[in-house]
C-alpha cells in the first residue's frame, strides 16, 4: 500500500462486527478513531451488537458520547426475563426479553431515531428476515427502534421481532460484519473491529455451548472473506485482475475481550472494557506505518470517590548472583560449597489505591506502594522510596494475569535499587490459586529502573517471597476504605472485590461461565 | 570527577605499602585515608584533647582510636595518616615458617595458600624501607631497662626461647651510638616537613609518638609514595563502592579536620574513579565496606566474613615482682614505663614446630608515665595519706614547729609508686582458631563467634603468663575483662581471606578478589588465620608480594593495548 495513493475517506468502511455486549469495547475504538484520531469513513456498516453502535453513530454522536454511554451503562436495566413464557419450559419463547433496554437503555442513550434515520452519514444496518430466508440490510432511513432490536434479537435469548408480517432475527448466523455489502459500495479500505473470541477454547455446558455456536459462525465467515481478500491482492499483485478488480486493504483490530456476550451484572466490567478499547486503539494507531497522530481526549472523571488501603506482609528469600564456587567448603562454618549468597528478605507494605474508580476501570488497576523492605544483607531496613502496585494485568490476554510490584529503595551503603516483583495468575487446578496469589517472582536490579528498561538492567539478586498463612489474616483485617459516605464505603468495597473475585473467575473459572458476569 | 590508574582505600600497612610501590611503577595512584595527618607533636596528651581523641563522626569525634565493640569481643584500632602504625608497638616479626599451616584440620580449618619462603623476598624488602632496630639493651642508658631483664630472665627459667625483638624504632643514627632524644639525619625529609629525635624511651608508642622516633608508616612509605607522585587525601571516609565498565567508582565523604573549630559543616560526599581499587581499611573495615556494598558487588565469595579472629590477642598483668636476695624478699623494680612499650618476646612453640598445643609469643608491655600516676596517685588511694598529711600540716602549724619537715612530709604523703613499679602487662598472641565471623546486622557489622573453639589456647596462654609471674615472684591477674568473658584484641586479622578458589577464600594468593577484575583486597582481612606473631611486618609483607603482581598487570595490559 503506498503512502501516495491514502484513500480518501469515501473510500474508507467502518465495520462494527458484533459481539454481544462486548461492542463496549469497539466504543472505546470508536472514541479513539474518530474522535482522537479524526477519522472519517464513506460507510458504516454494523451487524448483531454493531448495530448498536452503529445507530449512535448514525446519530453523529461523538466517539467520546458512545463510550461514555456503555461506560454508564447499568447493566441490571437491560435484565428482563420473559416472565410470561417461563411457564412454558422447553418450549418458551425465550428466556428473556430486550424490554428493559427499550424501557432504560436506549433512552438513557439518548437514541433518536427521527435524526437517525435524517443522516447523512451512509451506513447499512444488518438483519436476518428468516420470514423470506433473505439477509435484510437496511439504510438508516428504513430503521427503528423495532428494527434495532430485531438486529440485536439473539434466538433462544431474546424473542424475534415481527415486522410487516415477516420474522426477524439476529444476523450473526449469516453475517457478523457485511464485508461483502461494503466491497460493492467500492470501499477499499476496510476498519474492522472484531470482538468475537477467537480463543478456540472449547468448554463444555449449554451455555458455552450456544456462543460456541455464534463464533464458529462468524469466525468463519469472517475467515472465508479474509482469504478471498488476500487471493484478490495477491492475483493483483501478480498482475491479475483479482476478485475484485482493486487492492483491499484491511486493518482489523480484534481483542479477546473479558466480559461475557450477554450474562453481565456489574458496571464496572463495561467501563474495564471501553477503557480497554481506548488503550487497545491508541496503541494500534501508534503501530500503523505510518503512525496515526492522535489527539488525546480528556480522562473521564469518575463520580464514585473512595480510597482503599490494605497491608501485606511476605517472606522469603533471594540469592545474589555471581560466579559459583567450583568446589570447596568452608568447613568449619559449614557454609555449602556450590554458592550464591543466599539472604532472608522480606517486605512490609501498604498498598495505596487513592482513586478507586480510576484502579477499578483502567486496565492497569494500578496503585501506590509504601513500606519497608527487610533484607540484613542490603543494611537492614531499607524504607521504599516509591513503589508501584498493579492488579492482575494482562499479560499477554486476559486469561494470563499477573501482579505487578516495582519498588525503588536505596542500601545503606547509598545504591539505588529496584525489586521488581510478580505473582503468576495462570490457568491451573484451583488449589494453586492460593500459590499463585500468594507468590512473588522476585528480581532485584541496580538503580532505579523503570519498565521498559528492565531487560538492560543488572540483577543483583532473585528470589521468592511468599504471603505466610497467618500474614494473609492480618492483610484481611487491614483492609480500610474512605468514601464520602457509608454507602460510599460500602461499594467501594463490593467494586474492589468484584474486581479482585471476577479477574480470579476470568483466570480460574472459565468453565463455569466465560468471562466473570460481574 | 578525577580518575586515577588506582584508588586505594586506607594508609596503613596494606595501602601505604601499595600505594608506595604502585606510584613508584607509574601508576596514578590516590590514597583515601579516613582519619587526620598526625605530624609529631600533634598527638593529645591532655584530659581535654584525649577526650575527644576517638574516632565516631556520628557524633563529631574525628580522632585517632576507633573502637569496635561485639558481643564477646572489643576491638582496637587506628583512625590517622599511616593506620596502625601510629598506635602499634614497632614489631617486625616475620611469621613463624611452619605457622604457614597447610590444609590443616586441627580443631577448626586453615589453609595458607603462600609459604615463609614465598614471603621473605618481601619481608626483607619491608625491612629496608621501614627500617629496622633492636632495643641496645648492651649500652647506656638502655641496659638499665627492668622489664625487658625481667622478661629474658623469666623466658630462660622456663626454658623457652626468647629474643630482642626487631623494633620500626630509631634509636641510633646510621653509623652512630644510640641516645636518646638527638635528632635524626635527614628525618625532616617527610610528608609533615617535621624534624624526627630519636627515642626518649617514654613508652608513648601506643599513643602516637610526638617526638617521631617511631619508623611509622607516615614516614617511610606514604614520604616516598608522595615523592612518586601519589596523591594521598586525608580526612576522606570512603562510603560507598561500584562498579562501571572502565573500572571503579568511590564516593567518599570529607570530614573536617581534627584541628579546626568544633562547628562541623554538613559533610560533602566526592565521587573519584579508577580502573583498580585495593580495599586497605583493616580487617574491620574493608570487611564492613564490602559487606554493605553487597549489590554491588553481589558475586562476592560467601567466605566473606568468614576466618576472623583476634590474632590470639591476650593481656595478663604481673603484679608485684618480688626479688628473693639472702634470707629475704624486696621488691622487684620492673618500671614498665620505662622503653618503648614491647622490646622482647618469648615463643612458645606450636605442635607444628614439634611442640604441642597452638604456639604463641608473650611479649613485654610497657605504657606511657602518666597511667603509673593514674594508678599510684589517685583520690581514692590518695585519700588516707592525704588526710594524714593535712592533719600533720595543721598540727605543725598549731604546734609552731619550727623544724621543717615538709619535703619528708610531702614524700610520705605521695605513694611509694610501689604498686606501678614493681608490676607489668603482659601482651600475649598467637595461634587461636580463626572461626569468628563478620556479618551486617540491622546495617551495623557484628561478629558471630564461639570462643570454645580456642578455649584451650587461651588456657595454655593464660597458665605460661602465671608462670612467668611467678619466675618473678609475683602475683598473676589476667584482664579483668577475661572474668566476663570479654577479649579485647589489637590485631583484627580475617574476614576476606586468602583461598585457592572461591568456595575457600575472597581472594587469591595475590590479593585479586575473585569474580572482580581490578579489585584487591591488601591489608589484615586476608589473612586466613591467625598471623600468630604480630601482623604488620606480614600484612606489609603481603602487600608488598600482592603490589608486583598489579605491577605485572598493569604493563601487560598497557602493552596489550599498544598492540592493538
Amino acid at each position: 500500500m503506498s503512502h501516495d495513493t491514502e484513500p480518501a475517506s469515501s473510500d474508507r468502511a467502518l465495520i462494527l462486527a458484533g459481539g454481544g455486549l462486548k461492542v463496549a469495547f469497539q466504543a472505546g475504538v470508536l472514541q479513539v478513531w474518530l474522535d482522537e484520531a479524526k477519522l472519517e469513513f464513506g460507510h458504516a456498516d454494523g451487524a448483531s451488537g454493531g448495530t448498536l453502535n452503529l445507530a449512535m453513530y448514525c446519530q453523529h454522536m461523538s466517539g467520546t458520547q458512545i463510550a461514555d454511554n456503555w461506560r454508564n451503562l447499568r447493566p441490571l436495566k437491560g435484565v428482563a426475563p420473559n416472565w410470561k413464557q417461563l411457564f412454558r419450559g422447553l418450549y418458551a419463547a425465550s428466556l428473556f426479553t430486550l424490554d428493559g433496554y427499550r424501557r432504560h437503555v436506549f433512552p438513557s442513550w439518548g437514541l433518536d431515531w427521527q435524526k437517525i434515520r435524517a443522516t447523512d452519514r451512509r451506513a447499512t444496518f444488518n438483519l436476518y428476515n428468516f420470514s423470506k430466508i433473505e439477509l435484510s440490510v437496511l439504510a438508516p432511513a428504513d430503521m427503528d427502534e423495532n428494527h434495532l432490536v430485531a438486529a440485536v434479537s439473539l434466538p433462544m435469548w431474546f424473542p424475534p421481532v415481527t415486522i410487516d408480517g415477516d420474522t426477524y432475527i439476529d444476523s450473526v448466523y449469516v453475517t457478523d460484519a457485511n464485508i461483502g455489502e461494503a466491497i460493492r459500495r467500492e470501499c477499499s479500505q476496510l476498519w474492522i473491529i472484531w470482538t468475537v473470541s477467537q480463543r478456540r477454547r472449547w468448554h463444555s455446558g449449554f451455555i458455552a455451548n450456544y456462543f460456541q455456536i455464534i463464533e464458529t459462525a462468524a469466525n468463519s465467515r469472517l475467515q472465508e472473506w479474509l482469504n478471498r481478500i488476500k487471493a484478490n491482492n495477491s492475483a493483483i499483485a501478480n498482475h491479475g485482475d483479482g476478485e475484485f478488480g482493486r487492492v483491499i486493504d484491511v486493518k482489523l483490530l480484534r481483542a479477546e475481550v473479558p466480559l461475557n456476550y450477554l450474562v453481565n451484572l456489574t458496571p464496572d466490567r463495561f467501563a474495564q472494557a471501553v477503557e480497554l478499547g481506548v488503550q487497545a486503539a491508541r496503541q494500534w494507531c501508534r503501530e500503523q506505518d505510518p503512525p496515526i497522530a492522535l489527539t488525546p481526549s480528556p480522562a473521564p472523571t469518575g463520580h464514585h470517590r473512595a480510597q482503599l488501603r490494605f497491608t501485606e506482609r511476605m517472606a522469603g528469600s533471594v540469592r545474589f548472583s555471581g560466579i559459583i564456587a567450583t568446589h570447596g567448603t568452608i568447613a568449619d562454618t559449614g557454609a555449602p560449597s556450590t554458592s550464591r549468597r543466599e539472604a532472608d528478605l522480606s517486605v512490609q507494605l501498604t498498598i495505596d489505591i487513592e482513586q478507586l474508580d480510576t484502579f477499578v476501570i483502567s486496565p492497569k488497576h494500578e496503585a501506590s506502594i509504601t513500606g519497608e523492605v527487610l533484607c540484613e544483607a542490603l543494611g537492614g531496613q531499607l524504607p521504599v522510596e516509591s513503589g508501584t502496585f498493579n492488579l492482575f494485568v494482562e499479560d499477554p490476554d486476559p486469561e494470563h494475569l499477573r501482579m505487578l510490584y516495582r519498588l525503588w529503595v536505596t542500601d545503606k551503603a547509598g545504591h539505588p535499587l529496584t525489586l521488581v516483583g510478580i505473582k503468576y495468575i495462570c490457568e491451573g487446578s484451583p488449589t494453586g490459586m492460593w500459590a499463585a496469589t500468594t507468590t512473588l517472582h522476585l528480581r532485584i536490579l541496580r538503580g532505579h529502573v523503570e519498565p521498559a528498561h528492565d531487560s538492560q538492567a543488572e540483577i543483583v539478586a532473585s528470589g521468592v517471597i511468599r504471603i505466610h498463612f497467618a500474614d494473609f489474616l492480618k492483610q484481611l483485617t487491614s483492609f480500610r476504605i474512605e468514601a464520602d459516605s457509608v454507602k460510599g464505603s460500602v461499594i467501594g468495597a463490593l467494586r474492589f472485590g468484584a474486581l479482585f473475585t471476577g479477574k480470579l473467575w476470568d483466570v480460574y473459572a472459565q468453565p463455569v461461565l466465560t468471562w466473570s458476569p460481574f | 570527577m578525577a580518575n586515577f590508574d588506582a584508588i586505594v582505600v586506607g594508609s596503613g600497612f596494606g595501602g601505604s605499602v601499595t600505594a608506595y610501590r604502585l606510584a613508584e611503577a607509574g601508576l596514578s595512584v590516590c590514597v583515601l585515608e579516613r582519619g587526620n595527618s598526625f605530624p609529631p607533636g600533634s598527638f593529645p596528651r591532655s584530659p581535654h584533647d584525649t577526650a575527644a581523641n576517638f574516632w565516631d563522626p556520628g557524633h563529631g569525634l574525628y580522632g585517632m582510636f576507633d573502637i569496635w565493640s561485639f558481643s564477646r569481643l572489643e576491638a582496637v584500632v587506628s583512625s590517622g595518616l599511616g593506620g596502625g602504625s601510629l598506635i602499634y608497638a614497632n614489631v617486625l616479626l616475620r611469621k613463624p615458617e611452619n605457622w604457614f599451616v597447610h590444609e590443616s584440620n586441627g580443631n577448626g580449618y586453615e589453609n595458607w595458600p603462600v609459604t615463609r619462603k614465598d614471603l621473605d623476598p618481601h619481608y626483607d624488602r619491608v625491612e629496608k624501607m621501614i627500617g629496622v632496630q633492636k632495643y641496645p639493651i648492651g649500652q647506656s642508658p638502655y641496659q638499665d631497662t627492668p622489664k625487658t631483664r625481667a622478661l629474658l630472665e623469666a623466658a630462660h627459667q622456663l626454658d623457652l626461647k626468647s629474643e630482642l625483638v626487631p623494633l620500626a624504632v630509631t634509636f641510633s643514627n646510621p653509623g652512630e651510638q644510640a641516645v636518646p632524644g638527638v635528632p635524626i639525619a635527614g628525618g625532616e625529609n617527610n610528608l609533615h616537613h617535621s624534624p624526627r629525635y630519636t627515642c626518649r624511651l617514654v613508652g608513648e608508642c601506643d599513643i602516637g609518638c610526638n617526638f617521631g622516633s617511631k619508623n611509622s608508616l607516615d614516614f617511610t612509605y606514604l614520604s616516598a609514595a608522595k615523592r612518586q607522585g601519589a596523591t594521598i587525601k586525608t580526612n576522606s571516609e570512603v562510603r560507598a563502592l561500584d562498579r562501571t565498565e572502565a573500572g571503579f567508582t568511590v564516593t567518599y565523604v570529607k570530614h573536617p579536620d581534627l584541628r579546626r573549630l568544633p562547628d562541623p559543616p554538613v559533610p560533602q560526599r566526592r565521587v573519584i574513579t579508577a580502573s583498580r581499587l585495593i580495599l586497605s581499611a583493616g580487617a574491620l573495615g574493608t570487611t564492613y565496606l564490602l559487606l554493605r556494598n553487597l549489590s554491588a558487588f553481589p558475586a562476592l565469595s560467601l567466605a566473606l566474613g568468614h576466618r576472623f579472629c583476634g590474632n590470639g590477642d591476650f593481656l595478663g598483668l604481673v603484679l608485684g615482682a618480688k626479688s628473693q636476695k639472702g634470707g629475704g624478699t624486696s621488691p622487684r623494680i620492673l618500671d614498665p614505663s620505662f622503653g618503648p612499650v614491647i622490646t622482647a618476646a618469648m615463643l612458645m612453640p606450636d605442635e607444628l614446630d614439634g611442640g604441642s598445643g597452638r604456639g604463641f609469643f608473650i611479649e613485654d608491655a610497657g605504657y606511657p608515665q602518666f597511667v603509673n600516676w593514674l594508678i599510684d596517685d589517685n583520690i581514692v588511694t590518695e585519700a588516707q595519706r592525704g588526710l594524714r598529711f593535712m592533719l600533720r600540716r595543721g598540727w605543725s602549724l598549731v604546734t609552731r614547729t619550727a623544724k621543717s619537715e615538709v619535703g619528708r612530709q610531702v614524700s610520705e604523703a605521695l605513694s611509694k609508686g610501689l604498686f606501678t613499679a614493681t608490676s607489668m602487662p603482659l601482651l600475649g598472641m598467637g595461634r587461636e582458631v580463626p572461626n569468628g565471623r563478620l556479618i551486617l546486622r540491622r546495617g551495623h557489622l557484628d561478629l558471630d563467634w564461639d570462643p570454645a573453639a580456642s578455649r584451650a589456647y587461651f588456657a595454655r596462654l593464660n597458665d605460661t603468663m602465671a608462670h612467668v609471674a611467678r619466675e618473678l615472684h609475683a602475683s598473676y591477674t589476667p584482664d579483668p575483662l577475661w572474668w566476663l568473658n570479654l577479649l579485647i584484641t589489637v590485631h583484627p586479622v580475617g574476614g576476606a581471606p586468602m583461598g585457592r578458589h572461591p568456595g575457600e577464600g575472597v581472594v587469591n594468593e595475590f590479593g585479586q578478589v575473585f569474580g572482580y577484575d581490578g579489585l584487591s583486597i591488601a591489608d589484615g582481612s586476608v589473612m586466613p588465620g591467625p598471623v600468630g606473631s604480630n601482623p604488620s611486618f606480614t600484612i606489609a609483607a603481603m602487600a608488598d608480594r600482592f603490589a608486583d603482581w598489579i605491577i605485572d598487570d598493569f604493563r601487560n595490559k598497557k602493552r596489550a593495548k599498544h598492540v592493538t
